[in-house]
């Protein structure tokens, strides 16, 4: 039987390798589908880490623990040590994952200081910092250690009368009025008995860098805390022997040891730490939250992606299978005849399809490993980029996907078998030839429910615009049909302008019946009596193209939407602040401290024009700016604060958002020092017209609760968008759900903010050419020392957003989709045309004895592909064209969930058109070339014996 | 008596392979008369349909000349040839060749479009069938008539055009010896009424004596048998 099996392969070679490549496409796609879940989901949760990073500057991993300890068991430094060390190796033995950093502290509350220490209170801490001279630079005086070499009198006398030497933190100094050499008595109780002591400031010291997994707890939270050595710290621990110490242990876990297959359970094990330790806290317990949940919708939008595919390619074995079948028809009829029961046949079958399905499975893996390496190198719709995609890792799950395709290939192969093996070859021949059948379909007006049925959901999900975007917001789950839904409209909307180009072919046919010419009259002949036969390979053309034209617009729309709205929020290329000194200087009461900012020089920016800066502009901007109209006041608005002329060539905004240019409105600014411009939903909210007066205020920036002067201004411009105004936010609320609410915008001159609010720190607004070195800028702020703290690029943002989950999966499966469909819809293309040549080569001699000339029968081919195939693809075209405007602004919201000032608009390429029309065109004419060959090279004599063979 | 296709030392050979050579055809010479049933008769193998390709134009001999009506073939090119089968020939083959996806009616007026037929087709493609007795199945399609139906609809397609002559390969081979009779007479009824010339193979020893001339192929060579005989 093997022999047998072995034979009929490779008799139909071509054939059972058209098959085995819908088997091995089939494999790959679907074993894509764990690694490129498991690699996504990767880059999901470090995403995740890196905003926090980014949020909260701080590290995005750290194990924290607090709580007391006294008495005779902690009497030194290093007792307290152990102990904490014994805390970080129980949860290691959960949680085992590299440390890379801890931070380990001791505290006592030293009570109150004889020595004034602020105003509010005169409290002191002791402080012990594991590690602290690793970690801390000290920027005045010395470290305690090296309390001798102190060059104050007032210390040195301290120090020779014992007093403990210690440092404290910049904020402390600053904040506290603490000056070094400054002495401190405290008392410590024993008993009844009160020790006294004394400790001296020694030194001020800062964090050497402030981005270390170290300083989770910053030196700025170490307030009033006097800092001393080991060795002075365990004399302390004596000395309060019964008074409680603060114990704090941080660990930093390396988080790229947290990826899909465990970020579940350390879940599960910080909520089991948490009920063990009420004071236990994991900094990322909110990141893996959001990422289970997030982890849900993503595997159900990528599974979404990937069915659609998935029964194309089920379509393709089917009708390859098929075609094998329908070729075999007489050998399972002699099987037959021969005393082989159906039974017996059908066993045949599936031992066939099992050994190419096994082999489809097994070459599908790797092939389905560089898919996803490829789509996982998409920066958008179907361009590869040679980005890092490492974190796609192959796994074991793709085995057992693997596996599910053998069964599935397998089922599909054997499907026509069981309805072949019931005919006899007489009735097998009069069912072919009947030429009257229709595709079930189509016989049964599938199409119709299923258009129906999509446009009903379409119109569903329409109304419900506001939840879907609110859930997307809150990274709650989609529903995977609002994907599918698209999918199922390209079907049933496929189907039935199928149905309509079949309607169309046979009005043409009749109309003229009697005036086409004879190649005319068989090519409409052929196409109107044999509609079942061509339906498959119709079927793919309409689908194929109509989901490529779709996906690819869907892609494009999101991307380019998304890279416009960033390009608008962020309002030019690229946006700086470096950090300004500042001088306080220290009055009583402390509220009134006047500060005063140095500004850095500004020219030594010029430089940067040499890295492709083209122009740059000084920006104040303030989101707590307070707008005062009569009596109304609107908290929390910003305001930016421009040179008119400047901003204009730096900043960009895309045109027709505002009612005129904006430059227009830039130029009203320009003209009046006193003017303003604002928001439209301000002036509705207030009902504020060009030519009102208003009046707006900023806050101190050493008392975020006073208001510091108040700036009268005349409203010159009304603007609905601005760069870097973004009119609407959403704020989260209580019950975990999301609530927009309006961002207001005032615009001012920038000479008037600073002379009425004085000099203060403002950001560098930069416009880059194209082929700016962003490298080198970053580089020229190494090389001189500027402390940049705040910095948005808007490059980065879109590189960032490009590599954002839902994004690269869209992009990803899309081209691989696309790619993988036409490869199918090509080789079906390609073997349906040639088999049916190769049926038709007795009616072609017939055709050319009876006289008809090449010429003739080329244009017979001609006709039949214009009217067949070439109307399968004008009609994939149209559906998906219609698919993208009926749905693109849906699905969008998934991905741009956010309301915007930038609507979102649909993007329609003309080159991806182009570029699917040269594939499929290249297969069409490869197709009609392998035809042309055929039939020149056929020899009528032998065409016509053929047939009577 | 007239002679339509009239051949002169007609030569076929075909290559086997390891440089050898197979010959079919070996100097034949023969007349076709005008208006008459001729029959080439022999063995499977004997050269028969190769002769009857050749004589229709669907084959070029490997040397040797054939003239119908005058014309020699030999010179004209692929186009006239072409145009001599659409215009002036008709062929009924063994194989019954209708276009599956055409009804008996369309499968004549497929004929009648091929030659450009300038009278009333509908009335030509009736009366066509009603010779070959099937003017009631005229919308039947191929797959729901008898094979002998279908060589009858095969004939009515290759005379519809009104052809000067009928080139037949085997017309009767696949059909049981009444209906193959039943073709002949057939054969016989259109010459008397269209006056069209037929050349038919077989090896139907039955048929023979129904042959105006029957000419008999052996290894390659021609014979006449004598139509009393």
């Amino acid at each position: 039987m093997i022999r047998f099996i072995k034979y009929k392969i490779f008799n139909k070679k071509w054939l059972n390798f058209c098959l085995l490549t819908g088997v091995v496409l089939l494999s790959a796609f679907l074993s894509v589908y764990p690694m490129f879940k498991e690699g996504s989901l990767n880059r999901l949760l470090q995403n995740l880490f890196s905003d926090y990073i980014e949020s909260n500057t701080t590290y995005p991993a750290v194990l924290t623990t607090e709580g007391f300890i006294k008495g005779e068991a902690y009497t030194d430094v290093d007792s307290a040590l152990t102990f904490m060390d014994s805390l970080e190796k129980t949860w290691n033995s959960y949680i085992d994952v590299p440390v890379i950093e801890r931070q380990q502290i001791i505290e006592i509350n030293a009570g109150y200081a004889d020595e004034r220490i602020s105003l509010k209170t005169r409290q002191i801490n002791f402080g012990y910092v594991d590690n602290l001279k690793d970690h801390a630079d000290v920027v005045m005086g010395v470290w305690p250690e090296d309390a001798a070499s102190l060059d104050n009198e007032i210390a040195k006398e301290a120090l020779a009368e014992g007093a403990i030497p210690c440092v404290i933190s910049q904020k402390t100094y600053d904040t506290e009025m603490i000056t070094l050499g400054q002495t401190f008595k405290a008392y410590a109780s024993k008993g009844t008995e009160k020790e006294t002591f004394k400790a001296v400031i020694v030194g001020i010291i800062e964090e050497k860098d402030e981005e270390s997994p170290f300083w989770d707890r910053r030196l700025s939270k170490f307030d009033r805390t006097l800092m001393t050595t080991k060795e002075d710290f365990s004399e302390l621990m004596k000395k309060y022997q019964e008074t409680e110490k603060k114990y704090t242990e941080k660990v930093m876990i390396d988080y790229t040891y947290i990826d899909y297959n465990n970020a579940e359970d350390f879940y599960s094990y910080i909520r089991q730490f948490e009920n063990i330790d009420k004071k236990f806290n994991a900094n990322f317990k909110t990141t893996l939250a959001t990422y289970i949940e997030t982890k849900k919708s993503i595997s159900i939008i990528l599974l979404t992606f990937e069915i659609p595919i998935i029964a194309l390619l089920l379509l393709f074995i089917y009708m390859i299978s098929g075609r094998i079948l329908e070729m075999e028809t007489g050998e399972i009829a002699m099987l037959k005849s021969r005393g082989v029961s159906r039974f017996k046949v059908i066993k045949l079958y599936i031992l066939q399809s099992f050994f190419i399905a096994l082999v489809g499975a097994v070459i599908g893996i790797p092939i389905g490993y560089l898919f996803c390496k490829l789509g996982a190198g998409t920066d958008a719709f179907l361009v590869f980029t040679l980005k890092d995609t490492s974190i796609y890792r192959p796994t074991v799950m793709m085995f057992v996907f693997s596996g599910i395709s053998f069964l599935l290939s397998m089922l599909f192969m054997t499907i026509p078998v069981i309805s072949l093996s019931k005919f006899t070859i007489i009735e097998r021949k009069s069912k072919k030839n009947s030429g009257k059948s229709k595709a079930i379909w189509e016989r049964f007006f599938l199409d119709i429910p299923l258009l129906g049925l999509s446009i009903y959901l379409l119109f569903n999900y329409s109304r419900q615009k506001e939840a879907i975007s609110l859930t997307a917001i809150s990274g709650g789950q989609i529903d995977p049909i609002l994907f599918l839904d698209s999918s199922l409209f390209i079907l049933g909307c496929g189907l039935f302008a199928l149905r309509l180009t079949h309607i169309l072919v046979n009005l043409i046919y009749k109309l003229g019946r009697n005036k086409w010419k004879p190649a005319e009259y068989v090519a409409f002949l052929q196409i109107v009596r044999n509609t079942k036969s061509q339906g498959f390979i119709s079927v793919f053309l309409v689908m194929t193209i109509a989901m490529g034209i779709f996906n690819s617009n869907l892609a494009r729309s999101v991307n380019e939407n998304m890279e416009k709205r960033i390009s608008y929020n962020v309002g030019c290329d690229y946006i700086f602040m470096e950090k300004w000194n500042v001088t306080i200087r220290k009055t009583s009461p402390i509220s009134e401290a006047y500060w005063k900012y140095h500004e850095p020089d500004f020219v030594k920016y010029e430089e940067l024009k040499n890295y492709g800066v083209e122009s740059m502009t000084k920006v104040v901007s303030d989101n707590k700016t307070v707008i005062t109209y009569k009596k109304n006041r609107e908290l929390g608005c910003q305001l930016l604060g421009i040179n008119t002329k400047e901003f204009g060539e730096t900043a960009s905004l895309q045109n027709g958002l505002n009612d005129k240019h904006w430059y227009y409105y830039l130029n009203e600014l320009g003209q009046n020092p006193k003017g303003v411009l604002v928001s439209k939903n301000l002036a509705d909210k207030y009902d504020l017209k060009i030519g009102d007066k208003i009046s707006y205020s900023r806050f101190s920036p050493y008392d975020s609760s006073k208001e510091y002067a108040e700036a009268k201004a005349e409203i010159v411009g009304i603007i609905n968008a601005f760069p870097g105004y973004q009119s609407s936010a959403y704020e989260l609320q209580e019950d975990s759900t999301y609530k927009k609410r309006d961002n207001y915008l005032i615009v001012a001159n920038y000479n008037t903010v600073m002379n009425i609010f004085d000099l203060r720190p403002y950001q560098i607004w930069m416009k880059l050419s194209k082929n700016a070195d962003y490298e080198g800028i970053e580089n020229y702020f190494e090389e001189n020392e500027i402390r940049i703290i705040e910095k948005t690029i808007r490059e980065d943002l879109i590189k960032e957003q490009r590599n954002s989950t839902l994004i690269q999966i869209t992009n990803g499966m899309f081209s691989i989709g696309f790619i993988i469909s036409l490869v199918i819809c090509g080789v079906g293309f390609l073997i349906y045309w040639i088999l049916t040549i190769k049926d038709r080569e007795l009616i072609y001699g017939i055709y050319r004895s009876m006289g008809l000339t090449m010429g003739e029968i080329f244009r017979m081919l001609a006709v039949e592909q214009i009217f067949s195939s070439f109307l399968a693809c004008i009609a994939g075209f149209g559906v998906g064209m219609l698919t993208t405007f009926m749905f693109t602004k849906l699905i969008s919201i998934v991905y741009l969930p956010r309301e915007h000032d930038i609507p979102l608009s649909i993007i329609c390429r003309a080159s991806d058109g182009i570029k699917m029309a040269v594939i499929i065109g290249f297969v069409l004419v490869l197709c009609f070339v392998v035809i042309y060959r055929i039939i020149k090279n056929m020899n009528i004599t032998k065409a016509i014996k053929l047939g009577e063979d | 008596m007239d002679y339509i296709i009239k051949t002169e030392d007609l030569h076929k050979s075909f290559p086997l392979g390891n440089h050898e050579i197979l010959d079919v055809l070996k100097g034949v010479n023969i007349e076709i008369p005008t208006a008459k049933l001729t029959i080439l008769k022999g063995r499977s193998g004997s050269g028969k349909t190769t002769l009857l390709n050749i004589l229709s134009m669907l084959d070029d001999p490997t040397s040797g000349k054939v003239f119908i009506d005058g014309n020699d073939i030999g010179r004209m090119s692929l186009r006239q040839k072409e145009s001599m089968r659409r215009f002036n020939v008709g062929f009924v083959f063994q194989s019954v060749a209708l276009v599956p996806i055409m009804s008996a009616y369309e499968n004549v007026d497929f004929a009648l479009k091929l030659a450009d037929y300038k009278g009333d087709r509908d009335k030509r493609i009736k009366d066509v069938l009603s010779v070959v007795g099937l003017d009631k199945r005229m919308t039947h399609m191929p797959s729901q008539m008898s094979g002998g139906e279908q060589q009858r609809v095969a004939i009515a397609r290759a005379v519809a055009h009104k052809p000067k002559i009928i080139f037949a390969d085997e017309p009767t081979g696949a059909l049981d010896t009444l209906t193959g009779l039943g073709i002949i007479k057939l054969f016989k009824e259109l010459i008397e009424k269209e006056g069209i010339t037929i050349v038919m193979t077989t090896h139907d020893p039955n048929l023979m004596a129904f042959g105006d001339a029957v000419y008999e192929m052996e290894d390659g060579e021609l014979k006449y048998v004598p139509a009393e005989l």
